[in-house]
């Protein structure tokens, strides 16, 4: 069956090549139509329409081959799906990753666990999304389409030549035997969420594909007003949408199983998914002026092109094993043939701006700093001058390599020290945009709109101060955080009570009619919102605290006014692992608070491929988490090893998570046709 | 107007950029191998570095302090001395692969950071039949 697999991949490749070649002679007129002469009687006219016409034949026979390379990907992924729950394991790829145990749900999850599968994974994504995209413009008349298709499908050829020639998910395993179970997915991936994590990425990564085809294909045809960007304003926020979600289910992942207490640490491959999400969070701002105001065209073109590279380079370094060493950096052919990608679409874009400069020209000025077209620039050199930060830190080592030949890393500090900072002045940011009026704002009106926020804000920080936060950023950050909240509060409250006032709403009706007329304003308060949650949370790092200790039954530790005892450690069996579950008791001034069972397991008992994991568990408040994990055992001898940590404020960035989901869908949420 | 902007906003750009650019003498850990660790007497000791390198298997030992293991590069390996009794749960796996942050000091690396190799990475070799 994999022979089918692989033949699929195959034959899309083929197609994939036709359908650029098709829709290359349609755009550049290489098949004319010769017009029916009779109608046409003078010369004049006979002139003219000797001038080589397109054939539109040709773009549909493109548009439907386009579709037959989504279809035939589709199948192949769909082939992979079969063979990883059916256990084939003569297919290498399913034996490295499946094994008999592994449970239905990461058989599935299977499909995304290694180099191959992923890249087969990523070009189902795309080839989704091309079908929808062709679809949805069916009916209308765009002559963006061709090149947005040929876009696309240049992509798709991109990982198709991946998936065939470098990894391939179909190759049969590389011995003269067939093993009879397989290796099995790594204990730590058998998680809900490390399930969910890649595939809501790669929704993100992938769903950047569609703007950036949209805006190459505005560049084509010397259209790059605010139509092209109208067209593509919530493809963008899906795409950042599910990019978003998938960073936070990373970080809450690692959080739930890694079991270091911490849910982000500057590692490569988190900040090859931060990188896109900075610089597509400032396009999902800048193209609101473009919409508006007919500004920052080249901008724009240099955002999503700099988000889609940073996507593709973001899929490179998670894929590649570039990570623990960036050694391997180029060295392999898998990395060679991505570098020289970025490359391709670094130069084509560059090549289609520097000779569109003229028709990217703005006709219009900004007029005054305080303004709020001059808010989102500020917001937008900002999220990149991060974006750049985070890009010299992760590439470091490999500068590094190459100018001062040794290879050199950056610690955790470095980003902290620049994240921080430039966080807190987003947050303000945040706060302050949304208030500015467009052109310019009147000092009246900063008076006005500005004073109560601020006195919130400051009374925030004498507050903390006095319950006994001194620390300058934890202080600021609160600070800052009730300052935002109070100006999206009045943002709702006024625009609440004119409604009642004008139409005798209620006042939940008017938040609802307000909202659903005009979503991307209040969608977009609402994310903010969350972002203030998550920068609450993110205060509660400061204040972490932590104990190791080696207890046996009935010991008991303290830690934070919390009393821990070891009650019980049992011994259980389960289908794909054996565990020790400790029974931990938590006090607090002698009343019972909570009992956890971290657990202590060993995957693949009695062979020689034993691993041990070790399960936390914790107790999520609106305060602090109590996490306890269970890292080693001495069962003979009754000795186990357990961990506690008390950490503050975590749950808030979970909660700031669903406000960014929550207002991003209100902000999608599509208009009836008759509004 | 269009000119005092596109000043403020390269300032802005540029007083981040210079401040990555310089911010970082501090916090440089420099990779290393075994052979320039026991050989290179020019690097003072105390200074923090990071090294890669696999667990010999049999050598992992647990401690007061944390954990003891030899981590083995090419033919060469080195005593490391982890100072925490937590480790991720592939520490424990065979033929491991781990990056060790830390101070080399009288022929011993001590540790207090320690990674092993992403776990999204993580493929074992197959074998016949157990």
């Amino acid at each position: 069956m994999a022979i089918y697999g692989a033949t699929l991949l195959n034959l899309a490749l083929g197609l994939a090549v036709l359908t650029q070649i098709v829709l290359f002679m349609y755009s550049y007129r290489l098949v004319c139509v010769s017009s029916d002469r009779s109608q046409n009687a003078s010369s004049k006219e006979y002139i003219s329409i000797h001038v080589r016409r397109r054939d539109e034949r040709l773009f549909h026979v493109g548009q439907r081959m386009a579709l037959g390379v989504s279809m035939l990907v589709t199948l192949a992924a769909a082939t992979l799906t079969v063979l990883l729950v059916k256990s084939a394991f003569e297919v290498d790829y399913v034996a490295h990753f499946t094994s008999k145990e592994t449970p239905l749900l990461y058989k599935f999850a299977a499909l995304w666990a290694g180099q191959a599968g992923s890249l087969l994974f990523w070009l189902l994504i795309l080839s989704i999304y091309s079908a929808v995209v062709i679809f949805q413009n069916q009916r209308k008349r765009s002559d963006l389409m061709p090149h947005v298709i040929v876009v696309l499908t240049g992509v798709q050829l991109f990982f198709l030549f991946m998936v065939n020639f470098s990894t391939n998910p179909f190759t049969p395993v590389n011995a003269d035997f067939i093993p009879s179970d397989g290796l099995g997915l790594n204990p730590l991936l058998q998680n809900f969420a490390m399930a969910l994590h890649p595939p809501t990425l790669y929704l993100g990564y992938v769903g950047f594909t569609v703007p950036f085809a949209f805006a190459i294909a505005a560049l084509v045809v010397r259209r790059v007003d605010a139509a092209w960007v109208r067209g593509i304003r919530r493809w963008t926020l899906f795409a950042w949408l599910w990019q978003s979600i998938g960073i936070i289910l990373g970080g809450w992942w690692a959080y739930n199983e890694l079991g270091w207490g911490g849910y982000w640490a500057w590692d490569p491959v988190e900040n090859a998914s931060f990188m896109p999400w900075l610089t597509g969070t400032a396009f999902v701002h800048s193209i609101i002026i473009q919409e508006k105001k007919e500004m920052l065209k080249t901008w724009n073109m240099i955002l999503i092109i700099s988000t889609f590279v940073l996507c593709i380079f973001g899929t490179y370094i998670t894929r590649s094993g570039a990570v623990s060493s960036v050694h391997a950096f180029t060295a392999d052919k898998f990395g060679q043939l991505f570098l020289a990608f970025v490359l391709v679409i670094i130069a084509i874009s560059a090549y289609l701006v520097i000779s569109r400069r003229q028709v990217l020209k703005s006709t219009k000025r900004m007029e005054s700093m305080l303004s709020r077209e001059s808010g989102f620039l500020f917001n937008n050199v900002i999220f990149v001058s991060l974006c750049f930060a985070v890009f010299w830190g992760t590439l470091f080592p490999l500068i590094s390599l190459k100018l001062m030949g040794r290879e050199i890393s950056v610690s955790i500090p470095f980003y902290n020290q620049i994240a921080i900072p430039i966080g807190l002045l987003l947050l303000t940011l945040a706060g302050v945009g949304p208030l500015l009026a467009w052109r310019r704002t009147s000092k009246e009106s900063l008076i006005r709109n500005f004073s109560i926020p601020l006195v919130i804000g400051l009374g925030a920080i004498a507050v903390f101060f006095v319950m006994g936060i001194k620390s300058i950023y934890p202080l600021m950050t609160l600070g800052l955080s009730f300052f935002v909240l109070g100006t999206i509060s009045m943002e709702f409250y006024r625009g609440i009570r004119s409604r009642t006032k004008r139409f005798k709403e209620n006042p939940f009706t008017a938040l609802v009619a307000m909202t659903s007329r005009n979503r991307s304003r209040y969608g977009g308060y609402i994310v903010h919102l969350g972002i203030v949650f998550m920068f609450i949370g993110f205060v509660g790092k400061a204040f972490d605290s932590e104990v190791e200790a080696t207890m046996s039954r009935g010991d008991h530790t303290e830690l934070a006014g919390y009393k821990f005892t070891l009650e019980e450690v049992v011994e259980k069996e389960r289908p794909n692992h054996k565990a020790l579950v400790a029974e931990l008791t938590v006090k607090k001034d002698n009343k019972i608070v909570d009992t956890l069972n971290p657990e202590f397991r060993i995957y693949f008992p009695r062979t020689n491929r034993e691993q041990q994991h070790s399960e936390l568990d914790l107790q999520t408040g609106i305060m602090a988490d109590i996490y306890t994990v269970f890292s080693g055992a001495d069962h003979t001898r009754g000795l186990y090893a357990i961990k506690i940590m008390i950490n503050p404020l975590v749950w808030w960035v979970w909660l700031g998570g669903y406000f960014l989901v929550a207002g991003t869908i209100i902000a999608i949420w599509p208009r009836k046709k008759k509004e | 107007m269009n000119k005092k902007f596109a000043i403020v906003i390269g300032a802005i750009a540029m007083v981040i950029v210079i401040w990555t650019l310089t911010g970082f003498s501090e916090y440089e850990l420099p990779y290393v191998t075994v052979k320039e660790l026991k050989e290179d007497n020019v690097r003072q000791p105390g200074k923090r570095v990071k090294m890669g390198g696999t667990i010999v298997d049999g050598s992992r030992q647990e401690i007061a302090e944390g954990w003891r293991f030899d981590l083995a590069q090419d033919e060469m390996s080195i005593n490391v001395l982890y100072s925490q009794q937590t480790v991720p749960d592939m520490f424990h796996n065979k033929r491991v692969e781990v990056i060790v942050e830390g101070i080399y000091e009288q022929g011993e690396f001590h540790a207090d950071n320690l990674m092993t190799k992403c776990a999204s990475r993580y493929e074992g070799e197959l074998e016949e039949d157990i």
